[in-house]
């Protein structure tokens, strides 16, 4: 994956009494071989937010799956685990956009596009 | 030198006005060891332009003698009554145990930032320059420091009985839902004098006031809570004078430079934005938390922000070129849901906060579907639903953590407005690093203010760096400075179970005695 392009470039200047620039709290490096990710089931309102995970960004899909997203997900009654990832249509999400991404459980979730604070999104089908 | 009294002095009283005047901008003085700058360092970064600092008025009028007259003499009313409701019981006679819900949330989330007020108004009554605003600016400092005190004293009473009141102000420098009014009013701290001024004195102060005093003080009113009442009554003539500060602030700041015009409407639309997000704490403390209800959010919302703020004061400010506060229509759109989502963010997971939430009950439920007939029935469905997890033994607590929003930091749970199961997503990509945000407003934020922003603690990423206390929900709560007991489901909970014996055991009393 190639760096993320920046969208806000054109910043208003700080007004501070000294000098201020501070990295930020949630760095990327701050997480060494990991990061974060939001994982968005679109339009199930029983999750009311997205869900945050730390995970390795070599860890592959189907791991992914088994390990973090189905132990958080039962907790929906309507969630079937056993009819798997194929159930749904997943996605990053960009703003109000989808990017359709297409799953291989053996990806890890770099290799899938995911990034430290994207939007894993997933719709039922 | 004598030390004998001089002479008679000429028998003149000072009229109030003169005596005012004498012990406070008599007080002040054009510097000559040091420059105005070196003297108040402070009130030039921010780029606003003041010519003269003397068109101040300061709308306290007030001297120091008089002032702690006033206010010792409510304070002996509030004091009295506090010891009145302690010694009767009174507690007992509060709607249900679940009502001091309410009160959990406010001395965890507000009774602390009444003491950052204190502190940051001590700090402008050092650094503005004029005479007039430095006053005024020490009166409210001193009455800050006495709500935060009348507040925890007040609820102090309540922390023998119930869960959930002891270590707030550690919970409030911890716990993921408090870093809500805590990087709110850290934001405020940490910006010079006059977007303070705005932030607090004005937006908090004036425009929002009404709409997070009233919810609790006339909520606790329905809910048999006397001494916040009390409370509530004692503060309020302190607030019309705080209201009144907001207004001549930002009437001064415009009035003074017209290119301090842009730079306060950029200020007004971020606290609006920064307000009405912290509010959605209150709107579902109103429509969600009070056993006896007495006004839905979205009543509150027009009566106290629509019609006096939209409609009465954004039409005086017109006339100094100032628009009403970017966003404010997503606001007034979301009066239909906001609460809805906000204590559907609350309801599951409340197992790690300090308060408990349950299911409305049928009944609330149709208060709830009266007031919202639009929009309730949609989230009907999900109290619907969540019955049944609950009769198959489930109870609805996420298993994990959510996504945050950079600015407000709460979870991002509030949805467009053409989809009521569709939770907004935007972002920033700023210097190779992604960041998230629950709404337009508060991505404006961000883009105008990155790098301050991008320090934001929050804690749910706090958490997965190992900065407090233990990678496990246990281990996080016991940091938190939690209970068995804070949190989670009401019903069954040790304040339910406390109440019911309570009222159990005055039942046999009853019963003996006939």
């Amino acid at each position: 994956m190639g760096a993320l392009v920046d969208t806000l470039t054109d910043v208003p200047p700080v007004r501070s009494l000294g000098e201020y620039d501070i990295p930020s709290r949630s760095a990327k490096e701050l997480y060494g071989d990991d990061m974060l990710v939001m994982v968005w089931w679109k339009g199930n309102p029983w999750f009311v937010a997205a869900a945050c995970f730390r995970a390795p960004e070599a860890m592959p899909f189907g791991d992914f799956w088994n390990a973090l997203f189905v132990p958080y997900h039962e907790e929906d009654p309507d969630f079937d685990a056993s009819k798997g990832w194929e159930q749904f249509d997943w996605f990053l999400a960009v703003n109000r956009d989808e990017v359709p991404i297409s799953i291989d459980p053996a990806k890890s979730l770099a290799e899938l596009g995911v990034t430290h604070k994207g939007v894993l999104g997933f719709k039922s089908r | 030198m004598s030390i004998e009294p001089k002479a008679a002095p000429r028998v003149r009283k000072l009229s109030m006005k003169d005596r005012y005047s004498a012990l406070t901008r008599d007080l002040d003085w054009e510097p000559t060891y040091v420059t105005s700058e070196q003297m108040f360092p402070q009130t030039t970064f921010e780029g606003i332009t003041i010519h003269d600092w003397s068109k101040w008025e300061d709308p306290f009028r007030l001297t120091v003698d008089a002032y702690t007259k006033y206010q010792a003499e409510k304070d002996k009313r509030l004091y009295a009554v506090l010891d009145g409701f302690a010694q009767s019981q009174g507690h007992l006679s509060l709607t249900d145990a679940s009502y001091l819900n309410a009160m959990k949330l406010f001395i965890q989330g507000i009774a602390p930032n009444e003491y950052n007020a204190h502190r940051n108004f001590a700090m402008l009554a050092r650094q503005l320059n004029g005479g007039g605003p430095r006053f005024a600016a020490l009166c409210q400092s001193l009455d800050e420091i006495r709500h935060a005190q009348t507040e925890i004293h007040t609820l102090a009473n309540y922390n023998k009985y119930y869960s959930g009141f002891h270590s707030f102000p550690h919970m409030h420098d911890r716990v993921w839902y408090l870093s809500v009014p805590k990087s709110f009013f850290e934001d405020a701290l940490s910006a010079g004098p006059f977007e303070w001024l705005i932030a607090i004195g004005f937006s908090f102060e004036y425009l929002l006031t009404n709409l997070l005093f009233v919810p609790f003080m006339s909520g606790a009113s329905f809910n048999g809570d006397l001494p916040t009442m009390t409370f509530g009554f004692s503060a309020q003539s302190d607030e019309s004078r705080h209201m009144t500060l907001g207004l001549e602030a930002i009437k001064f700041l415009l009035e003074q430079d017209e290119k301090n015009v842009p730079i306060v409407q950029y200020w007004l639309d971020k606290w609006f934005w920064r307000g009405y997000r912290l509010l959605a704490l209150v709107a579902q403390m109103l429509d969600y938390m009070l056993p006896r209800e007495f006004m839905s959010w979205k009543e509150a919302f027009e009566l106290y922000f629509e019609e006096q703020m939209l409609n009465g004061l954004f039409k005086d400010l017109e006339y100094y070129g100032i628009t009403p506060p970017k966003h404010v229509d997503k606001a007034i759109q979301e009066k239909e849901y906001l609460s809805h989502q906000a204590y559907w963010i609350l309801y599951q997971f409340s197992h790690a906060a300090a308060f408990t939430t349950s299911i409305p009950s049928d009944e609330h439920m149709d208060w709830l579907e009266a007031k919202y007939p639009e929009t309730f029935p949609v989230y009907r469905t999900l109290w619907e639903k969540e019955k049944k997890n609950v009769a198959n033994g489930g109870r609805h607590f996420i298993r994990g953590l959510p996504q945050l929003c950079q600015v407000c930091q709460i979870p991002m749970g509030f949805t467009e407005a053409d989809d009521p199961f569709v939770q907004a997503q935007r972002e920033h990509i700023f210097e190779g690093e992604r960041y998230n945000f629950c709404s337009d407003g508060c991505q404006y934020i961000f883009e105008h203010e990155p790098v301050k922003f991008r320090r934001a603690w929050l804690p749910v990423h706090q958490i997965y760096q190992g900065n407090c206390g233990a990678a496990d929900l246990p281990g996080v709560l016991q940091w938190y400075g939690m209970q068995e007991g804070d949190g989670g489901e009401y019903l069954g909970s040790i304040d339910h179970q406390n109440w019911l014996a309570w009222h159990d055991m005055a039942d046999h009393g009853a019963k003996k005695e006939n």
